[in-house]
């Protein structure tokens, strides 16, 4: 392949090149040997698939590597080799209640209504499909029982390959998807008989039917078996069979929605096992909507938390309950802590963890930032219910470990924006882009330390028609404590009966005339978080000279987002000019930006 | 009767009148196997559709393409490779990993 080119390898220069080696070789005058002719199209079609091939070695090593990368599957992959196991999609969980219709009983031989294990239901809201999981095969449900009977729901559909056992130690099985799948639901079974599903290899007794599930190394799942000693080798010519669910993760999550329509798909049985349409059965209500499902963990995490994976599978230590929620994705922030490091040593078996939700997985189109309701800034009593199950059903914790979700403390605070503004700049457009940027600053900066007013100036200043800006916070708890003169602090200590950090007393400072505590924010005006407290910007308080903000951004009235226009500048030429030189000056700067990121794992793991 | 001039060489071929080039050991190895989303299968006809059909109703063509057809797939088999020996979860030689 002398007459090839290796500088530069493209479908063109392939086909240019032996083009040309051939028309000198073989003496084919151009008119014969073109494009149109079967030899000059066959040479077309296989530089084309020699490019094809070059760019396929090329994608295969580039995803060999951590850090070049891009495919999702590639980078679940190369985590797995360190230990890590990304944490897959995981489906929404709720529960319905059934009752049983009154004259269901009429057109219904026999005494019961069976309904089997795996029963798919389809929500009408969002379209996807359901399942029942039972402890059992199936339930009996007396047909003129007027009970009410509930069941658990989780979002998704089953699906099933299978492979063939080899006889041999160490089997594994590389189980292809096409979509994401469910973290928790996966079964194996060989010839029939179920296998559990360990964390470790070593935690599989002798001949004992276990094998090891992980995320996959090429995308789906892996499925590892034992040697005899940790786990039963599957014998030469055994049925294995891998049962996985496909989830659409969040989109599966109804919000609260309670008045949500379900309808059975399967049909149930009679006592002597004829078809029933569970419809005709039974009326559905939603009992607990489903919720806490979550889409399959973000590469870029996964890039950030590999190296930091325990090997350990134990919940030992603070940090490693960050690396285990963190995983799962329903939280934007996630710190734990013990006081070990205090006098009192009751209460150093306890863990407790900050959790704070998401709030992007549960805005819809009609909600920003501004309006989302306040409740779902925090996590609500059966949210954490679901955070404490989580744990326990991870068989990970220590015996004698303890956890206790810390409530934080929702700070309100508003914002003021003071602009000189281009004349010919049109204000109600100004005041949307501004909300429109700072909904998407909120959203997506989860910074736990503080909130700096020169993030804001740099993001309104870029709005069109804005030529100076200044940001200034009011915090609710500062002005409240000047309008009453006072403010308590309050004084933490331990209680012998509940073993948890409880509040001991509260110490009342009283301000002098005048005096401005700065309550919420720091010495440069910026807004600061305190370990237990969350911020957001809401309005619904007064201030210090009793002016009512309003809850969410109003306008025309005091709110918790405000544009005051202060001054106009004519949008002459030169100012014109000078705007642009800036602007010119600002992208070079952004631009010859190159520094890179510090991922060290104490600040990856604490936010 | 049409005589395929190339025919003395169809012992070259490496499609699946030839076994496909798999073992029958191996075979027995995946013949439980019931696994999905492997693709769609290219390798009988990644030149035929790459070309004007023009050009197959030309026998000596067609069966020509056959064998210029394998050599594609096997580059392209090969890259895979690199896929499947990073993969310590499936057989080296296995086919299903794309």
């Amino acid at each position: 392949m002398g007459f090839l080119s290796k500088n530069a390898i493209t479908a063109l220069r392939i086909y240019t090149q032996a083009y040309n080696y051939m028309t000198k070789v073989y003496g084919q005058t151009k008119n014969a040997f073109t494009p149109a002719s079967p030899y000059g199209q066959l040479l077309t079609v296989l530089s084309n698939i020699g490019e094809l091939i070059f760019y396929y070695i090329e994608s295969a090593i580039s995803e060999l590597n951590f850090a070049t990368a891009k495919n999702v599957a590639s980078i679940y992959g190369l985590s797995r080799l360190t230990g890590h196991n990304p944490t897959r999609a995981i489906s929404a969980i709720g529960k319905i209640a059934l009752v049983p219709k009154t004259d269901a009983a009429q057109g219904i031989q026999g005494n019961y209504i069976v309904i089997r294990d795996k029963t798919e239901l389809q929500c009408l809201d969002n379209s996807l499909i359901y399942m029942i999981f039972l402890d059992s095969s199936e339930k009996r449900i007396d047909k003129t029982s007027q009970e009410t009977f509930y069941f658990t729901i989780k979002e998704g559909s089953l699906e099933t390959q299978s492979f063939t056992g080899l006889g041999t130690s160490m089997q594994s099985f590389s189980v292809i998807t096409n979509n994401p799948t469910d973290h928790f639901y996966t079964r194996v079974r060989v010839n029939g008989l179920e296998y559990s599903i360990y964390d470790s290899l070593y935690d599989i007794g002798p001949e004992e039917r276990g094998c090891l599930v992980k995320t996959g190394i090429n995308g789906g799942i892996d499925v590892y078996f034992g040697n005899g000693n940790f786990g039963r080798k599957p014998p030469s010519g055994s049925l294995i069979e891998v049962e996985y669910m496909i989830s659409r993760g969040p989109i599966g999550n109804l919000q609260g929605n309670a008045g949500a329509t379900f309808t059975f798909i399967t049909e149930g049985a009679d006592e002597f096992g004829n078809t029933v349409n569970l419809n005709d059965a039974f009326q559905i209500f939603v009992s607990l909507p489903p919720d806490f499902g979550s889409a399959p963990e973000n590469p870029d995490f996964t890039r950030i938390i590999a190296p930091h994976a325990s090997k350990s599978f134990v919940l030992a230590n603070p940090d490693s309950y960050i690396y285990f929620l963190k995983k799962y994705g329903f939280f934007s922030f996630v710190n734990a802590y013990n006081t070990k490091d205090d006098q009192y040593i009751d209460d150093d078996n306890i863990v407790y963890l900050v959790l704070i939700p998401d709030i992007k997985a549960k805005l819809t189109s009609d909600l920003d930032y501004f309006t989302l309701p306040l409740d779902e800034f925090t996590l609500t009593e059966t949210e954490k219910a679901r955070v404490y199950d989580l744990l326990d059903n991870s068989g990970q914790m220590l015996i004698t470990a303890e956890n206790r979700i810390v409530d934080v403390d929702v700070r309100k605070y508003a914002i003021n924006v003071v602009l000189r503004f281009f004349d010919n700049a049109d204000k109600s457009q100004i005041r949307s882009v501004i909300r429109s940027r700072l909904n998407e600053y909120f959203l997506n900066v989860k910074r736990r330390d503080r909130v700096p007013r020169s993030d804001l100036v740099s993001l309104i200043e870029q709005v069109p028609g804005v030529d100076s800006v200044n940001v200034f916070y009011v915090s609710e708890q500062n002005e409240t404590a000047i309008r009453n003169g006072y403010y308590d602090v309050e004084v933490q200590g331990y209680d012998p009966v509940t073993k948890q950090k409880a509040l001991l007393a509260t110490k009342r400072i009283t301000l002098a005339p005048g005096e401005d505590p700065g309550l919420g924010l720091d010495d440069f005006g910026d807004i600061k978080i305190g370990d237990d407290e969350i911020v957001v910007i809401r309005g619904d308080w007064y201030d210090r000279n009793n002016n009512y903000y309003e809850e969410y951004p109003d306008d025309n009235k005091l709110s918790s987002l405000n544009v005051f226009f202060k001054e106009s500048i004519k949008a002459d030429l030169y100012n014109q000019i000078q705007n642009q030189n800036f602007e010119k000056l600002r992208n070079r700067t952004l631009t010859s930006n190159n520094t890179v990121v510090d991922s060290n794992p104490s600040s990856v793991l604490g936010g | 009767m049409v005589v395929d001039s190339l025919s003395e060489f169809d012992t070259l071929s490496r499609n699946e009148e030839n076994n496909g080039g798999v073992s029958l050991y191996a075979a027995q190895d995946s013949l439980r196997d019931n696994i999905k989303w492997q693709g769609y299968d290219y390798r009988e006809k990644l030149l035929a559709n790459s070309v004007s059909p023009y050009l197959l109703r030309n026998l000596k063509v067609s069966n020509f393409l056959k064998y210029l057809n394998d050599i594609c797939v096997e580059y392209i088999e090969t890259v895979k490779k690199i896929r499947v020996y990073y993969n310590f979860t499936v057989d080296k030689d296995t086919r299903y990993i794309n």
